[in-house]
C-alpha cells in the first residue's frame, strides 16, 4: 500500500467523501469533471484541509483529523503536476527546475537540473524562458521540476489535456518509462480512457464525490460492479 | 539660493518612501491574500489619509503625537523633546500621507498574482518567507513599483500635514515645498518658481527611474 | 528590487549630502530670515507681521549677533501647535484671546504676556481690478468679483474682517463671492496676485509693498486687534527670548513696527 487516503470535505452544495487505497505504481483517479479527483489530490497534497480524514504515503503519516495531525504542504514530500504548468513565469528553465531544490550547494543543484533536463530531453532549453518554450515542452520541465527533490509520491492533476495529441503521446510514454526508472508512485488524474489502459496499474473510479470501485485496471474495466460504474464506462467509451 | 529645502525634501521623501515600502507591502499581502475580522475596517482606514484634508489629517497626528498623547509623551522621554516641529516628524506625515498609495498599488499587484504558483512553490518544499520573495513579489512587482512613485510623488509634496506637525521652521524643517509656500506668501515669486521648478524635475527624474524598474522581467 | 533600494538609498545620500543649514540670506528686507546653530530662538508669529518682523530680526540679529527664526502663520493654528508641544520660544499673536487661552493652560511663561502693538485693517485691490474700492459698501459691486479675506476661524483679521462686514450691513451680499486665505499673509497674495479683484488686509502687510492701494477701514466697525506676546513656558532660552521681545517693543524695535502702520501701546 503506497497510498492510503480518505478525505471528506464539504465545498459549497458538494461533499467529497471519498477512500481508497493505491499500491505501487501509476494509479488513475477516473470520473467525470467536478466529482472530486481535484480535490482529492490537493488534499494529500496539503493545498486543500479536509474536514476529516487521513491521509497516508508510504507509512508516513500526513494528516489525520483523530490524531491532529496536518504536515504542511512544504514537509510532505508530495510532488503535484498541475495541467497549466503553472511555470514560474519570470524564472528561466533551470531555476525553475532547481526551484525545490533550495538545500543543495550550488553545484549540486546544477548537476541535477543538468540530469533531470536531460531525462525530460530539454537540455538545450536550459536558459528559456517558459513564455518561449511549447505547451509539451513546458510540461516537461514542470514534470522534471516536480521530480526534482526527490518527492515519495506524484500526483499529476489532467497533466496532458492541455497539449496537442501529438505531444500528448509522447508525454505519456516518457512518463511510463520515468515511473519505470524511479520506481516512484504515481496518482494521475484524468478522464481520457485511453490514457487509463496506456498508463495505470490501478484504476479508482469516482462519481459525484465518491469511490465507486477501485482496483486493478483490466478487472475494474471487465467488471464494474455497479450502475453508475457501468454507465460511467461506458459514457467513456470502454 | 538655498538649497537646504530640497536637501531636507529629498531625505524625507527618501525615508517615507522606504518606511511605507517596509510596513506597506507586507500589510498589502496580508490584505491580498487573507479574509479576517476587521478587514473591511482596517482597508477603510488605510484610505482614510488619502481622503482627509492635509489640514485635517496634520491635525490629527498634530495631537498624536503631541505632548498631550501618550505617543508624543513616550517619544519625549525617549528622545528628550517632543517630535513636533522636527525633521521626524515630517517624515511621519509624509508616511502616513502616502503609505495608502503604496498599499492599494501593491494589494492590486498581489491580488493579479495567481495562488497557483505559491501553491506549486510549498509543493516543492519552500518556506512562506522565502515564496514571498522568490515568487510572490516578483509577479506583483509592477503594481508594487507603480505604489512606489505614487508613494514618492506624493511624499515629496506633502504640505499641509508637514505644515501642523513639523512647522514651516527655515533651516530646519521647511520642506521645498513649504519654502515654495513661503515665498508665494512674502510676494517672492520668482524664488517660488525657480523652487517650484526644481521640484518639479527632481520628482520626474525620480518617477522616470521608478518606470524603469517597473519595466524588468519578461512577465 | 536591489536596484530599486539602491537608488533609494542614492537619494536618501543625496539628499543628506545637501547643506543641513540654511545659507545666510542677503540682508534686505523682504529676504528670509537666515538660520542658525542649536542656540537660535524660535519665534512664531501672526502673518500679519511677515515683512515688520522679518525686517526686525533681521535687523536684530545684524546688530546684537544673536540669532533667531521666525516662522510665521495663523494665529489659530500656531496656538495650536503651541499646545501640542511646538518647541516655540516666543509667540507673536495677532489676538491677545489666543494667548488668553494658553496662559490658562499654564503654556506661557509667568508675567511674560505683554500688548506690543494694535492692528489695523484696510482694504486693498488687485491692479486688474476694474476699480478701486475706497468702502465696505464698493465692495458690493459686481464688477469686483471675488472678495479675499483670512479664514475667520484661525486668523483675528480675518474675524475682524467679517465682523466689519457684518457691522456695515454687506456681509450677506458679500459673503457668496468671499475667498479665504489660509492666513494674512496669504490673503494679501490672493489680491496681489490678482486671483482676488479686493480683500480686506492687515496694514502691517499692504505697507510690506511699496506702491499697494489701500483704506483703512473704520475702527468702529470691529473690535480692536489688540496684539500681545509671550514667552512661551518652557523655552530652553528665556532671557534670550525676552530680549528679544524687549527688542521689538524698545527704543529699536518701535520706529520699524510704526513704519508698518502697527498703533503702538502708549501713544
Amino acid at each position: 500500500m503506497s497510498v492510503d487516503a480518505q478525505i471528506i470535505k464539504r465545498l459549497g452544495n458538494f461533499t467529497v467523501d471519498a477512500h481508497f487505497s493505491a499500491p505501487e505504481g501509476i494509479t488513475a483517479l477516473f470520473g467525470p469533471s467536478g466529482s472530486g479527483k481535484t480535490s482529492t489530490l490537493r488534499a494529500i497534497a496539503g493545498l486543500l484541509h479536509p474536514d476529516r480524514g487521513r491521509v497516508q504515503v508510504n507509512g508516513r503519516l500526513l494528516f489525520d483529523s483523530m490524531g491532529r495531525i496536518d504536515v504542511p504542504a512544504r514537509d510532505r514530500r508530495v510532488g503535484y503536476l498541475f495541467q497549466q504548468y503553472a511555470l514560474f513565469p519570470h524564472l528561466r528553465v533551470t531555476a525553475n527546475v532547481g526551484y525545490g531544490l533550495n538545500h543543495l550547494s550550488a553545484g549540486e543543484r546544477d548537476a541535477r537540473v543538468a540530469s533531470l533536463l536531460e531525462m525530460v530531453e530539454l537540455p538545450d532549453l536550459a536558459d528559456r524562458y517558459p513564455g518561449d518554450l511549447s505547451g509539451g515542452q513546458q510540461q516537461r520541465v514542470a514534470l522534471a521540476r516536480a521530480l526534482a527533490p526527490s518527492p515519495d509520491l506524484l500526483l499529476l492533476d489532467e497533466p496532458f489535456a492541455a497539449v496537442d495529441a501529438l505531444a500528448r503521446a509522447q508525454l505519456r510514454r516518457e512518463l511510463a518509462l520515468i515511473q519505470e526508472q524511479t520506481g516512484m508512485p504515481m496518482l494521475l488524474v484524468t478522464h481520457d480512457l485511453a490514457e487509463v489502459r496506456q498508463l495505470a496499474s490501478f484504476l479508482v473510479l469516482y462519481y459525484d464525490g465518491h469511490v465507486l470501485q477501485q482496483g486493478p485496471t483490466a478487472e475494474v474495466l471487465a467488471a464494474p460492479t455497479s450502475a453508475e460504474a457501468v454507465a460511467l464506462l461506458e459514457a467513456a467509451g470502454a | 539660493m538655498d538649497f537646504f529645502p530640497l536637501g531636507l525634501s529629498l531625505r524625507v521623501a527618501g525615508l517615507a518612501t522606504l518606511l511605507s515600502f517596509l510596513v506597506g507591502v507586507p500589510l498589502a499581502w496580508v490584505l491580498a491574500r487573507h479574509r479576517f475580522p476587521g478587514r473591511d475596517l482596517l482597508s477603510v482606514l488605510i484610505v482614510l489619509p488619502m481622503v482627509l484634508p492635509p489640514t485635517v489629517l496634520g491635525y490629527y497626528l498634530l495631537v498624536l503625537v503631541g505632548r498631550q498623547s501618550p505617543i508624543g509623551r513616550f517619544v519625549e522621554t525617549l528622545a528628550g523633546a517632543p517630535m513636533v516641529f522636527t525633521p521626524q516628524a515630517a517624515v511621519v506625515a509624509s508616511f502616513v500621507a502616502a503609505v495608502p498609495f503604496l498599499i492599494r498599488a501593491a494589494q492590486a499587484g498581489f491580488e493579479q498574482v495567481d495562488s497557483i504558483y505559491e501553491e506549486v512553490a510549498r509543493t516543492l518544499g519552500r518556506s512562506e518567507w522565502s515564496i514571498f520573495l522568490t515568487v510572490t513579489m516578483p509577479l506583483a512587482w509592477r503594481g508594487i513599483v507603480a505604489g512606489l512613485a505614487l508613494c514618492f510623488a506624493r511624499s515629496i509634496g506633502e504640505f499641509g500635514a508637514t505644515l501642523m506637525v513639523a512647522g514651516n521652521i527655515p533651516g530646519r524643517t521647511q520642506t521645498a515645498s513649504l519654502a515654495i509656500y513661503d515665498a508665494v506668501q512674502a510676494g517672492r515669486l520668482e524664488q517660488a518658481n525657480l523652487l517650484a521648478l526644481i521640484l518639479s524635475a527632481i520628482t520626474a527624474a525620480a518617477l522616470l527611474v521608478l518606470t524603469r524598474l517597473g519595466r524588468q522581467g519578461r512577465w | 528590487m536591489r536596484a530599486f533600494l539602491s537608488i533609494l538609498l542614492c537619494l536618501v545620500i543625496l539628499g543628506a549630502c545637501a547643506p543641513t543649514r540654511a545659507a545666510e540670506a542677503p540682508r534686505t528686507p523682504a529676504a528670509p530670515v537666515a538660520t542658525a546653530p542649536s542656540e537660535a530662538i524660535l519665534v512664531l508669529a501672526a502673518s500679519d507681521l511677515q515683512f515688520a518682523l522679518t525686517e526686525l530680526a533681521n535687523q536684530y540679529q545684524a546688530t546684537t549677533g544673536r540669532q533667531v527664526t521666525v516662522s510665521f502663520g495663523a494665529t489659530g493654528n500656531i496656538a495650536t501647535q503651541i499646545e501640542n508641544g511646538a518647541p516655540a520660544d516666543v509667540f507673536f499673536a495677532a489676538d491677545e484671546r489666543f494667548l488668553a487661552n494658553l496662559e490658562e493652560k499654564g503654556l506661557l511663561g509667568d508675567h511674560t504676556r505683554d500688548l506690543y502693538a494694535t492692528g489695523r485693517l484696510v482694504i486693498t485691490s488687485a491692479s486688474s481690478a476694474a476699480f478701486e474700492p475706497k468702502t465696505l459698501q464698493d465692495l458690493t459691486r459686481p464688477e469686483l468679483r471675488a472678495i479675499a479675506i483670512a479664514n475667520p476661524e484661525t486668523a483675528p483679521y480675518g474675524f475682524a474682517a467679517k465682523q466689519a462686514l457684518q457691522a456695515s450691513g454687506v456681509w450677506d451680499q458679500i459673503e457668496p463671492k468671499v475667498v479665504f486665505g489660509e492666513n494674512i499673509a496669504g490673503t494679501f497674495q490672493l489680491v496681489q496676485t490678482g486671483n482676488a479683484d479686493a480683500g480686506i488686509v492687515a496694514l502691517s502687510v499692504a505697507l510690506g509693498v511699496p506702491g499697494t492701494p489701500y483704506t483703512l477701514v473704520d475702527q468702529s466697525l470691529y473690535a480692536p486687534l489688540r496684539q500681545a506676546v509671550a514667552v512661551i513656558k518652557r523655552t530652553k532660552h528665556p532671557v534670550e527670548a525676552q530680549t528679544f521681545i524687549n527688542y521689538v517693543n524698545g527704543h529699536e524695535g518701535r520706529p520699524i513696527m510704526k513704519k508698518y502702520g502697527f498703533a503702538l501701546p502708549g501713544e
